[in-house]
């Protein structure tokens, strides 16, 4: 819809604001409740006769140091950042992250790659076969991954020729990952070719560049903003994944955030809700902080991707 | 062949220029090893050796230059990964639905028992039927549900202006978070005795003068508990469906607005008319991408529930795990991962269908 | 040197010999005394052997910092490296699966009830450790034997009990009017009532889970006489005893039992019981441990830990029953190192380790050898001690049959769970229930 042209203040507020801010609590309320879990003592999370939505200690150690103008690190670490502390001091949260950064980042290099070239093959080449391989590939998006852990686990534990184990190993992930990856990068890509003119190209060609050259010089740099989303849209699902990291990964130094997280701060009749929910948090900053530097590419990515 | 080329500086000026070409691509560093030519080589001879190699090169480059080779090789890294590391597995899950197989069988013990497997499911197991319904309301209900909010939410970040990106980047958070993360908060949420959204309701509650309420058992009572798992699906889903959308907005001309506009057409009739079919072709693609992933969707529901109360939340992917890898029945565990193939290779096929029909 | 240490040392080198073989144990004799010392640290097992160890993490956190102690001691004494890996209990099957599927992963696992029957054709035989442990501690607890065990062998070696009773808030009880804890379900759910009324119902999950749902269900089945299959494997579950036992429970839930109960897991009647919103709840005594170490205060400021008491299940027609669920140690066959796993749990199981690790777990868990009942452990922790006086009513898992993988399955499937939950949510009437479950365990006992 176009511009707000002639709209009353009270319907602006009725038909865009309103919505927008139950749209902001929706999406956003989860996380408040988060951030205060993480900042309420056990005691306090576990008393049902307070307010939840205020973590009371915290908020009394704030104001009294407010009040007295006096700033005190320890009373506030004492009080509000208790589960921080323990998160980051007394688990391998730190080891997680750096973890999940490397095998997010290297399977969705690969990932990328493997869907570039497929991609620009399906979009661009005509050769026997390419309506196959493109069906091929939409069909693999379906296979269930509940149905691929224990062959997939059987052959990380031995890969084929190679006979090395990848198992308890990050590159055992870097493996799996690109199974569900590659499909659905070819997928984003292929249609995000399309919409590239194919004159250009063969402007290019006729230029006396070869069709490789074309490719890298001229379609990629055009498909940077469909690259980009698809990069992007990778990192998230590798980071989010769980059962491949919970199968494969044995050794607490090898894990990932989320499976970390869960085994290590689960213990059975007890949740460590405070640094759980901190885990959470701080768990998904760095994907949010990649997001907002990208957040118009990505749509952008998905615009072109839907022209083609 | 890069090493027989400076033998033979003599021939340098006489071959054409694409030759020259080849040859400082593929030779130079060779080329500036100065070997001493030899004298008994001839012109002519070296000549030929020169064409022979730049004539191979380009052939590697014509090979190139042919789209089918070509397209083998770049689909080579993408096929490699899909064979080796989807396609065995795959078939292995095809043949253990067909065999009796349980975890650390030994193989002489497994047989091959047809269809028994599918049959079984279809007609006595007791709880397969409850992961199939639920898995179609679960997705159809959370499908349904993103798409209008998503396009709801759409229209009005499309609408807006002051904040653009803060609010781009924060409504985005759900979908960023890591999924068995988020669900762990919402656990949290549902809690019979903590939950923070029955504190609300019973304050509420006694604010209102309506006296005492515990308030609803979010995931105890079996239909309650279904929409709770998929309202986290929702909850985590509305911003790939609403960013995707924002998207497609902006794929739409403003002409066409404004010639509605000047037909006089309502807001709610340019929304129908213009953006609805405008947005259409990602509607398709994100419906699709959504309906498969929500299907075969699996940490919401094991976090949550475990496929309880008595099995009022299991899907096809959490009942396949019970049964196969907490059960061990690996054959029957297959079956019920594959049941569902069929179903999701037909909202496929509509997808190519669709697109095919769109590129004509 | 000790003559301790000339012991080890002879056995070892003549072991070191034997094993590694006779080009090592030239390089060793060549190497004189260097050489013998360095046989001395590193005994039977091959250089660089690290044996890979899966638990659950404790719900009584200071037994997993005793487990990991014993472990990098023994592994000191012998030169191994011992991993400890664990994961969250309801996660060790799915673990387990995959390990043993793709045959890799660790040498040793722990698992619960009769998980590992499953996998029975996997498990290396443990037999002689069970008889050797047996012929020196006295038996294994019935049910902690039959559990481990398929076809006359070992394939776990029973190590631990997670006992459960009933945990019960006296003041709630009181201030309710009943005076003692009842002795019937009958008197229960008329007591119970009373609870509810006065906001604190029982507290019971029928969830999928894999503790606190198992450990009220067959003890409460039982209780009416009611069993999976007769002692020739046929399935009986469709009997009178169980349709009364499913009457029953719904009235029971209806009544006074909490009905947030359908959708908790293993963690939440702890959480119920100490925040005050339950009178009772069938569980281990994590719920006292947790209230006696991080100091609980109930509602008058008092420490919380007065207020509760351990209590036996109540009684059915048929009985008094209890569920412990027990944990055992099983060895893949796909270890590259068996002899070192068994060295390692038999070393486990030895008394020295065995009453340490139960001490610092607390009382928590109960040991899976009958003399431990005798234990002065348990004056240690005299709130505890109803745990151990009602350790030994109780059946195993799959009676009146066998224990046997289907048993295993049975559980993993939540069936007799399913069964009860179908009937305190309203989704099926108890005849339906009934019905239902049958036809589950008769497709688990033939397929």
């Amino acid at each position: 819809m176009g511009t707000p042209v002639g709209e009353g203040l009270a319907k602006r507020l009725l038909v865009f604001h309103l919505p927008l801010f139950f749209f902001i609590v929706f999406t956003l309320f989860p996380f408040y409740w988060m951030f205060v879990t993480s900042i309420k003592s056990t005691h306090e999370t576990y008393n049902r006769n307070v307010n939840p939505y205020i973590p009371v200690a915290c908020t009394t150690a704030i104001a009294e140091q407010v009040k007295g103008f006096q700033f005190s690190g320890s009373a506030l670490m004492e009080n509000c950042f208790y589960h921080w502390r323990y998160l980051l001091r007394d688990t391998l949260f730190v080891q997680w992250l750096k973890n999940t950064l490397f095998i997010a980042i290297v399977s969705t290099i690969v990932s990328l790659f493997a869907g570039i070239t497929a991609a620009y093959a399906l979009a661009r080449l005509k050769f026997r076969g390419v309506d196959t391989f493109g069906v091929l590939i939409f069909i693999t998006y379906l296979v269930p991954p509940t149905l691929l852990f224990i062959p997939l686990s059987d052959l990380i534990g031995d890969m084929p020729l190679l006979h090395w184990s990848l198992l308890n190993n990050p590159w055992g992930l870097i493996v799996a990952y690109p199974t569900f990856l590659v499909p659905f990068c070819t997928w984003l890509l292929t249609g995000y070719f399309r919409t590239i003119p194919k004159e250009l190209e063969e402007a290019a060609m006729i230029d006396g560049a070869t069709r490789i050259q074309a490719m890298v010089r001229i379609v990629l740099p055009l498909a940077l903003p469909g690259v980009v989303s698809a990069g992007i849209f990778a990192f998230t699902l590798s980071a989010n994944e769980f059962l491949y990291a919970l199968i494969f990964i044995s050794d607490a130094a090898n894990k990932t955030v989320p499976v970390g997280i869960v085994s290590e701060l689960i213990k059975g009749d007890v949740f460590y809700w405070g640094e759980l929910m901190a885990g959470a948090l701080l768990g998904s900053i760095p994907v949010a902080v990649i997001y907002s530097f990208f957040v118009e590419h990505y749509v952008a990515g998905i615009t072109g991707a839907v022209k083609g | 062949m890069g090493s027989l080329e400076p033998r033979c500086p003599v021939a340098r000026g006489k071959i054409g220029r694409m030759e020259e070409k080849v040859q400082r691509d593929a030779g130079e560093e060779v080329a500036h090893a100065s070997l001493p030519p030899s004298v008994e080589e001839s012109a002519a001879s070296c000549l030929a050796t020169i064409r022979t190699a730049a004539w191979s090169r380009q052939r590697a480059i014509g090979l190139l230059e042919r789209p089918d080779v070509l397209g083998y090789l770049l689909m080579l890294p993408a096929a490699f990964i899909i064979f080796s590391f989807i396609a065995y597995p795959f078939g292995w899950g095809v043949w253990m639905s067909l065999t009796n197989k349980e975890v650390g069988m030994s193989w002489s013990r497994v047989s091959f028992i047809g269809l028994w497997n599918y049959v079984h499911l279809w007609t006595t197991d007791g709880v397969f039927w409850n992961a199939v319904r639920n898995s179609f309301l679960y997705t159809g209900i959370a499908t349904a549900v993103k798409w209008v909010l998503g396009i709801w939410l759409a229209v009005l970040l499309n609408r807006m202006v002051r904040f653009q990106r803060i609010i781009r980047a924060a409504i985005l958070l759900p979908w960023i978070i890591p999924t068995v993360l988020s669900t762990i908060a919402f656990l949290w949420i549902f809690d019979p005795d903590f939950s923070v959204i029955n504190w609300t309701l019973r304050r509420f509650y006694t604010w209102m003068g309506w006296g005492y309420v515990k308030g609803p058992l979010w995931l105890g009572d079996p239909t309650l508990a279904l929409m709770s798992v998929t309202f986290v699906n929702i909850w985590r889903g509305i911003p790939f469906y609403a960013i995707a959308f924002l998207a497609g907005l902006q794929t739409i001309e403003p002409d066409l607005y404004e010639a509605a506009a000047i037909d006089g057409a309502s807001g709610w009739q340019r929304f129908w008319h213009v953006t609805l079919p405008g947005i259409k072709p990602i509607t398709v693609v994100v419906i699709v991408f959504s309906i498969i992933v929500t299907f075969s969707d699996f940490q919401i529901v094991y976090v949550l529930t475990r496929g309880g109360p008595a099995n009022s939340t299991h899907l096809f992917a959490t009942y396949a795990y019970q049964i196969a890898m907490v059960g061990t029945r690996l054959g029957l565990g297959a079956a019920v991962s594959l049941f569902m193939f069929p179903v999701l290779a037909l909202v496929i096929v509509y997808q190519l269908v669709y697109l095919r029909k769109e590129h004509r | 040197m000790s003559d301790e240490a000339r012991k080890q040392l002879a056995i070892t080198r003549r072991d070191f010999v034997k094993k590694v073989g006779l080009a090592t144990g030239m390089a060793v004799a060549g190497s004189g005394i260097e050489g013998i010392l360095a046989a001395r640290k590193a005994p039977a097992y091959a250089p660089e052997t690290t044996i890979h160890f899966l638990l659950w993490k404790n719900f009584s956190p200071p037994a997993d910092v005793e487990i990991i102690r014993q472990a990098t001691d023994w592994g000191k004494r012998n030169n191994v490296t011992v991993k400890i890996e664990q994961i969250n209990g309801n996660d060790i099957p799915a673990r387990a699966s995959a390990a043993l599927e793709s045959k890799q992963g660790p040498d040793i696992i722990q698992f619960f009830h009769n998980w590992q029957n499953q996998y029975a054709d996997s498990l290396v035989d443990v037999t002689d450790i069970c008889t050797a442990l047996e012929s020196k501690y006295g038996g294994f607890l019935d049910y902690s034997r039959r559990h481990a065990m398929l076809g006359g062998r070992f394939n776990a070696v029973p190590h631990t009990i997670v006992p459960n009773i009933y945990v019960v808030r006296k003041s709630y009880m009181k201030a309710a009017g009943t005076q003692h804890w009842p002795k019937t379900w009958e008197e229960l759910r008329r007591e119970g009532k009373k609870w509810k009324a006065a906001g604190h119902p029982i507290g019971q999950t029928v969830g999928h889970t894999f503790s606190d749902a198992v450990d009220f269900t067959y003890p409460y089945l039982w209780s009416f006489g009611a069993a999976e299959r007769d002692e020739k494997g046929r399935v009986i579950i469709g009997s009178k005893q169980t349709l009364e036992a499913l009457k029953f429970f719904k009235a029971l839930w209806d009544d006074a039992m909490d009905p947030s109960g359908a959708g908790w897991d293993d963690s939440s009647n702890n959480r119920a019981f100490l925040s005050g919103a339950i009178t009772a709840t069938n569980n281990a005594p994590s719920i006292y441990l947790t209230a006696s170490n991080q100091v609980i205060l109930d509602d008058q400021g008092e420490p919380l830990v007065n207020d509760i008491a351990h209590v036996s299940n109540p009684a059915g027609p048929a009985g008094v029953f209890h569920y412990h669920y027990t944990q055992q140690l099983a060895i893949p066959k796909y270890s590259k190192n068996i002899d070192a796993a068994r060295d390692f749990i038999r070393w486990l199981m030895e008394k020295d380790q065995l009453s340490k690790y139960l001490r610092r777990a607390q009382a928590y868990q109960a040991a899976a050898l009958k003399m431990y009942m005798k234990d002065p452990m348990w004056d240690m922790f005299p709130a505890l001690k109803p745990f151990r006086d009602h350790l030994l009513e109780m059946k195993h898992l799959g009676w009146k049959g066998e224990p046997d993988a289907s048993a295993a399955r049975v559980v993993q499937n939540y069936v007799l769970i399913d069964m009860l939950a179908n009937v305190a949510i309203g989704k099926m009437s108890p005849e339906e229930s009934m019905k239902w479950a049958e036809g589950q365990l008769k497709a688990i006992y033939v397929g």
